[in-house]
């Protein structure tokens, strides 16, 4: 069932995510065959034009290797029924994943692994309808998980140990970096900590401190670099010399303090919530500043920073 | 800025004294730099202590373009800059600006490393308030690229326009604030998502060894590539920033609401009981940290992203 053995994955739903996990798969497990269901009416067509991207190719040769093992699925059934894992990225509605997961474990075999990549509804949630809520597993990756090694595994309270080891192995076996989550919370861990500094930066911005342009060049020559090396415990425990993080609270923590509550003062100030007054100028200008992003430059930058940590 | 044999006086030698001194010395072939400071081995001390910073350099060609000071008046006799990074306190600052500037050349650039005090503070007693700017780094300041510039509202415009001239041509990322704000920016951000860390790991959602492998693995390379407003506009697709509020705002709003709940729940301030638990989980994780390692892993990673 798991590499180096032939795995049959079946991807529920064709939008970037689901595109980006089949090419994932494809590239990375070589013995794997992935079914694709998603209830669009021109799905083979739209997934041969738009998977070549993800998979890195644009010659019709080079992707034939690749698509010997991939299947159109006409019906959910059709992609599940031999499924060794069920890859959920559908809409991100409640109601959907409810009325899902039970038809897929109707027809999928009984050992098949069952993952959402939700970034909001935690399986506990989305299993109330299942006859065996211990399947399901959260499987929340970072945009786009082709590109980006970390998935987060996110378990409901019952979700069994096997499927948590078994869904840890798989992605280590093709040298991703899955991190387990020890209880469900709003957001996860990523988006949570990502949306903090967005926050703080959104807040910045209003207040009139730094450019969109400025605040990212920024990030870019500091935080990013730093954090791609070590995360924001280890960079301030190395920081706080040979007393670690201790010491560093001890000597910078008024520091830390003070800012802290700043931040809060201007959070409040600056009316930063989602739909202030704030959004409309920040957004002007990130798209003065950016117009429209090259996304492949930026994907090729990223594999590069990977390989410079050894993760690519 | 004058290219022959340019003086840098260098006020304090700490590691950021320390770094930046490397920092001229290696991008600045033009310099020399003379370290001011009060302790008593200060030249046996920077000897052995200054090459550790000289990366990729003749040490010697370096260290021969080095010299010493005890007393301020000679060390910042004809600088054409005088960088501070003394201790962090308003007093010391406040003191040492005058008698910097009676004793240094006219149209000498002054800068302060602080990364608290702000220039308005810093030069109260100054005859020429004007002259002073921060120059923060980010620590340290010889590999990471990034300067945050933060003028008083005094400060001259010649003055960013001459440090922001001196660091692009040196190889640096220069910044300027716009106004000045409590911790400037790179450490208001750091120190954001270092709350939310703390918050998580604290609620038990998360160890900190597994918090730092998931930034390490999403955020950090994401944001050497682009940073949160770059990334999200092109999250948002054709659309950019707008259509991501419009599409991913709730799911925005509610993180934002849930982080607010749950820092006030576990009381995550400086101090709180949080902070024990925290420390001692980081301190089994890592022990001490090889720098050495990190320092050429980051260089390693600002190079793979060069253009």
């Amino acid at each position: 069932m798991f590499p180096p053995e032939a795995t049959e994955i079946a991807i529920i739903g064709s939008g970037t995510i689901g595109l980006s996990f089949a090419s994932l798969h494809l590239l990375t497990h070589p013995l794997c065959t992935v079914s694709i269901f998603d209830t669009r009416p021109d799905l083979s067509s739209y997934v041969h034009k738009y998977l070549p991207g993800y998979l890195g190719r644009t010659a019709d040769a080079d992707n034939i290797k690749y698509l010997d093992r991939l299947v159109i699925a006409t019906t959910l059934k059709e992609a599940v029924e031999s499924a060794d894992i069920v890859q959920e990225q559908g809409p991100e509605a409640l109601e959907f994943k409810l009325s899902i997961w039970p038809q897929i474990e109707l027809y999928a075999p009984k050992t098949a692994l069952f993952w959402s990549s939700t970034s909001g509804i935690p399986a506990s949630k989305q299993t109330a309808r299942m006859r065996d809520p211990s399947r399901l597993l959260v499987v929340h990756p970072f945009n786009p998980p082709h590109i980006m090694p970390v998935l987060e595994l996110v378990p409901s309270p019952t979700t069994s140990q096997t499927v948590v080891d078994q869904t840890m192995s798989y992605w280590r076996a093709l040298g991703r970096s899955p991190v387990l989550l020890r209880k469900e919370c709003t957001g996860f861990v990523a988006n949570r900590l990502a949306f903090a500094l967005f926050r703080e930066a959104c807040s910045l911005v209003a207040q009139g401190v730094v450019s969109v342009e400025d605040l990212d060049e920024l990030v870019t020559t500091s935080m990013g670099p730093r954090w791609a090396v070590a995360g924001p415990f280890k960079a301030y425990h190395a920081g706080g010399g040979e007393g670690g993080l201790t010491s560093f609270m001890e000597k910078i923590g008024g520091t830390v303090q003070g800012c802290w509550e700043q931040a809060e003062e201007d959070v409040v100030a600056q009316g930063i919530v989602v739909g202030g007054k704030w959004q409309a100028k920040v957004c002007k200008q990130a798209d003065e500043a950016y117009g429209v992003v090259d996304t492949a430059e930026r994907d090729e930058k990223t594999k590069r920073v990977l390989r410079a940590i050894g993760r690519g | 800025m004058a290219n022959k044999q340019m003086k840098i006086t260098v006020v304090g030698a700490g590691t950021i004294g320390l770094s930046f001194a490397a920092l001229h010395l290696t991008k600045n072939t033009d310099c020399t730099v003379t370290i001011f400071d009060t302790r008593q081995d200060l030249q046996q001390y920077v000897q052995q202590t200054l090459p550790g910073y000289l990366v990729d350099v003749d040490h010697d060609a370096c260290m021969r373009r080095l010299s010493f000071s005890s007393k301020l008046e000679d060390a910042v006799k004809d600088a054409a800059i005088i960088q501070e990074q003394g201790p962090e306190n308003p007093a010391f600052k406040i003191d040492i600006w005058p008698q910097i500037e009676r004793h240094a050349p006219k149209d000498a650039l002054l800068w302060s490393s602080t990364s608290g005090i702000p220039a308005s503070q810093q030069s109260r007693d100054m005859q020429d308030k004007s002259r002073l700017v921060i120059v923060h780094p980010f620590n340290p300041p010889h590999i990471m690229p990034v300067l945050e510039v933060v003028p008083s509202p005094e400060t001259s415009q010649v003055v960013v326009d001459r440090t922001m001239e001196y660091w692009r041509k040196h190889d640096r990322s220069p910044v300027v604030l716009q106004k000045e704000c409590t911790g400037f920016v790179a450490n208001r951000l750091a120190f954001a998502l270092y709350r939310e860390a703390c918050s998580l790991v604290t609620q038990g959602v998360v160890s900190v060894e597994d918090l730092d492998e998931i930034v390490q693995t999403s955020m950090g390379p994401r944001w050497t590539v682009a940073g949160p407003f770059k990334s999200y506009h092109a999250g948002g697709g054709e659309g950019g920033l707008k259509s991501f509020m419009d599409k991913i705002g709730g799911t925005v709003q509610g993180c934002w609401d849930a982080s607010e709940e749950d820092i006030r729940k576990g009381n995550i301030s400086v101090g709180g009981g949080w902070e024990a638990h925290i420390c001692r989980q980081t301190d089994a994780a890592y022990g001490v940290v090889d720098t050495a390692d990190r320092d050429t892993k980051t260089r390693k990673v600002l190079e793979a992203v060069k253009n």
